[in-house]
């Protein structure tokens, strides 16, 4: 029910054609040229699967804190590590500008921004628009609080307790009209690839 | 006829200082270098040798000697500039110049001493000019590279000559140290009763090299042009650099990217021409009222395309701030490459490789390079020691995958978790404000640290733990110590 919605919604968007669609799973859609907002203690894994779908550079832009937890020896089982670029920035205005020009660059990267607070709706609508000028794939993991943004979509992602590692992803925002909820599990075990199950877990 | 001319220049380190106008050097001067842990002379000047000191000795037993004697310690980096500085001087004699370190020169001058009215004429007018930047030298002219040093060291007067095709006459007059052999061999060859290079024309070589070594029947042979020895000139490293001086200050940003395009312009024609590329430019602007402002920036790559160093100087020209106008502009190219015309992929994929390294620089020279970086694989079985990260520009990215699953988040150092039920691993805990309970539990797997490294000592055991409120994280626990402290070492997608 939810994915029909979508597919629908998609199809009589009429910008849809112009923009290219990068198909999560093989259920869900996320825009690029748009900026997408995940929250929760699985965005992590969104973000990683998105990136890894994208199947280009991804520049992974944080603070210190952020980058230096972050773990290639876990991401490998999704991510080509070699394409991973890290850029640390140490103050929030030059997070903002590093993802400005990150997402304005005209590569098809996939630009992932880790923000330690609340966007402000005009820092989010100037991404969005560099996003554009980009066509690339902006996303924001909130480590703070959610606003009010300009954003595409904003995505709840809650790792669940079940027999094999599973997260309920909730589209709580859709500027299309994309909405539901998705219970994402990995098939092949801890880290297994490519074997992500999409099942609705809640109508839109 | 190969004819080698040999500048040999004993006082370098003294006619740097004296070039400089050190006013130490009216009075009794020596420059000293430290050798075996022990300071001696190398170079004094002619009041110090009239007073009694030598080149190698100790400095105390010339400041006995000398008590007015004022010393320095040498600079082989900038005595070693100034020798190629030289090195791109001699250009003016002779096409091919080959450096001959610490303190010569060596020229290829065959085919080129007519143009000054012959080889002796020739040698006097290089001493003038050297003696015109009050440079103190002396000359050789041979057959050979060992002849001409040999003649240039020991020879008889300033420029000293030998008649093409007669260098055994010519040497056999100097002594054997003429011939750069090592000092324990001349000393040997002494004892030996041979102490001039032409003792040993009646020696049969065989026996030489039977009893001193091939290295001297070599040296001989080639200082006598039996074995050829040709000089291999080597270009003088250019400078790539262009200057631009105004008639009147400019200070608008447009006329300032036009002055900086026309500079760029020019030293990446040189760079092109040359199949060369530049990493870093140093663009300098002097203002009328603030003087010098340096400005640089930096590629991921070697660059020589003007739009590119106009592109990453947009944003320090804009920040710089000008009141009453700059006038004069030199940019300086650093980190000189080789360009490989090495096409690694076609179309999109090219296009996407060229992408990703302009964004590299254009983030690296606002953030700095060293904030952008690439995970690197590391051989290493400590979870936080399986990789590493280093600069993304000039990295070539490449990883091999790690043996065991790791979480995606590790915290470095672990994070401490609030045991509230006890167990192995605890049953229920707190961790940044938050409640767990563990439902089921992985484990543990035990490290050991490196016993042989100043680390941590304590031997670490893991749990990767399924908790009920879902989220999957990974336990650290170190057995057998007094307190069982548990902490979050890591959290699994």
């Amino acid at each position: 029910m939810g994915q029909a919605d979508l597919q629908s919604v998609r199809a009589g968007d009429a910008l849809a054609s112009a923009q290219a669609v990068l198909a999560l799973g093989d259920r869900i859609a996320l825009r690029t040229g748009r900026i997408h907002e995940v929250a929760g203690p699985g965005a992590d894994m969104f973000a990683a699967l998105a990136a890894a779908q994208h199947a280009q550079t991804v520049l992974w832009i944080g603070l210190h804190r952020d980058l230096t937890s972050l773990c290639p020896t876990g991401l490998q089982a999704w991510l080509r590590i070699e394409d991973l670029i890290l850029v640390e920035a140490v103050s929030r205005g030059e997070l903002l500008w590093a993802a400005d020009q990150a997402l304005r660059a005209d590569g098809g990267f996939c630009v992932i921004l880790e923000m330690p607070d609340t966007l402000s709706l005009k820092e989010s609508r100037r991404l969005q628009l560099a996003a554009e000028q980009g066509g690339v794939l902006g996303l924001i993991l909130l480590r703070g609080g959610v606003a009010t943004s300009a954003a595409q979509t904003r995505w709840r992602c809650m790792p669940v307790h079940a027999d094999q590692p599973a997260w309920d992803w909730t589209c709580t925002k859709g500027k299309s009209g994309e909405a539901g909820a998705w219970r994402v599990t990995c098939e092949g075990g801890q880290n297994g690839k490519d074997t992500l199950h999409l099942a609705p877990a809640a109508p839109a | 006829m190969v004819r080698i001319l040999s500048i040999w220049l004993p006082q370098l380190p003294l006619d740097r200082l004296t070039r400089q106008g050190d006013l130490r050097l009216t009075g009794p001067f020596a420059v000293i270098a430290e050798e075996k842990n022990a300071w001696r002379v190398s170079h004094a000047n002619d009041a110090a040798l009239k007073a009694g000191v030598l080149a190698g000795q100790a400095l105390a037993d010339a400041r006995a000697i000398c008590p007015d004697l004022l010393t320095e310690p040498s600079d082989p980096v900038r005595e070693d500039l100034l020798l190629r500085a030289l090195w791109r001087w001699a250009d003016g004699l002779s096409p091919r110049v080959a450096l001959d370190a610490p303190d010569g020169l060596l020229l290829d001058i065959s085919g080129c001493a007519h143009l000054f009215g012959g080889e002796a004429e020739m040698g006097r007018e290089a001493l003038t000019r050297l003696c015109d930047l009050e440079i103190q030298a002396q000359i050789g002219i041979a057959d050979t590279k060992g002849g001409a040093r040999a003649l240039a060291r020991f020879g008889p007067q300033d420029v000293s000559l030998a008649p093409p095709g007669e260098m055994t006459g010519a040497l056999a007059e100097l002594p054997l140290a003429a011939l750069d052999l090592p000092d324990k061999m001349v000393s040997e060859l002494a004892r030996a009763g041979l102490t001039m290079i032409g003792h040993l024309y009646q020696q049969k070589s065989g026996e030489l090299a039977r009893r001193f070594g091939l290295a001297l029947t070599r040296a001989l042979q080639t200082a006598t042009g039996v074995t050829p020895d040709p000089v291999t000139p080597k270009a003088a490293d250019p400078t790539y650099a262009a200057r631009m001086t105004l008639p009147e200050p400019i200070g608008f940003l447009d006329d300032l990217e036009n002055v900086l395009r026309r500079l760029a312009a020019q030293i990446c024609g040189r760079l092109e021409a040359d199949q060369r590329g530049a990493r870093r430019f140093h663009l300098t602007v002097r203002c009328v009222d603030t003087g010098d402002h340096p400005l640089s920036i930096g590629f991921a790559r070697p660059c020589c395309d003007p739009a590119a160093i106009l592109r990453q100087f947009s944003h320090p020209l804009s920040r710089l701030e000008i009141e009453y106008g700059a006038d004069w502009f030199r940019l300086v190219a650093g980190h000189i490459e080789p360009i490989r015309l090495k096409q690694g992929s076609f179309g999109e994929d090219a296009r996407r490789a060229d992408q990703r390294l302009i964004l590299i620089e254009t983030l690296g020279n606002r953030l700095g390079f060293d904030h952008i970086r690439v995970f690197r694989p590391r051989d290493h079985h400590v979870p936080e020691l399986e990789f590493a990260q280093v600069e993304a520009a000039g990295a070539t990215p490449h990883w091999h995958p790690a043996p065991r699953p790791r979480p995606i988040r590790l915290f470095t150092p672990p994070e401490y978790a609030e045991v509230e039920t006890p167990g192995r691993p605890p049953l229920n805990f707190r961790w940044r404000r938050l409640s767990f309970t563990t439902d089921r539990a992985y484990g543990p797997e035990r490290i050991t640290p490196r016993w042989y490294r100043e680390e941590d000592p304590r031997t670490r055991d893991y749990w990767t733990v399924q908790t009920d409120q879902g989220r999957r994280l990974w336990l650290l626990n170190y057995p057998g110590e007094a307190r069982e402290d548990w902490y979050v070492a890591g959290e699994f997608p």
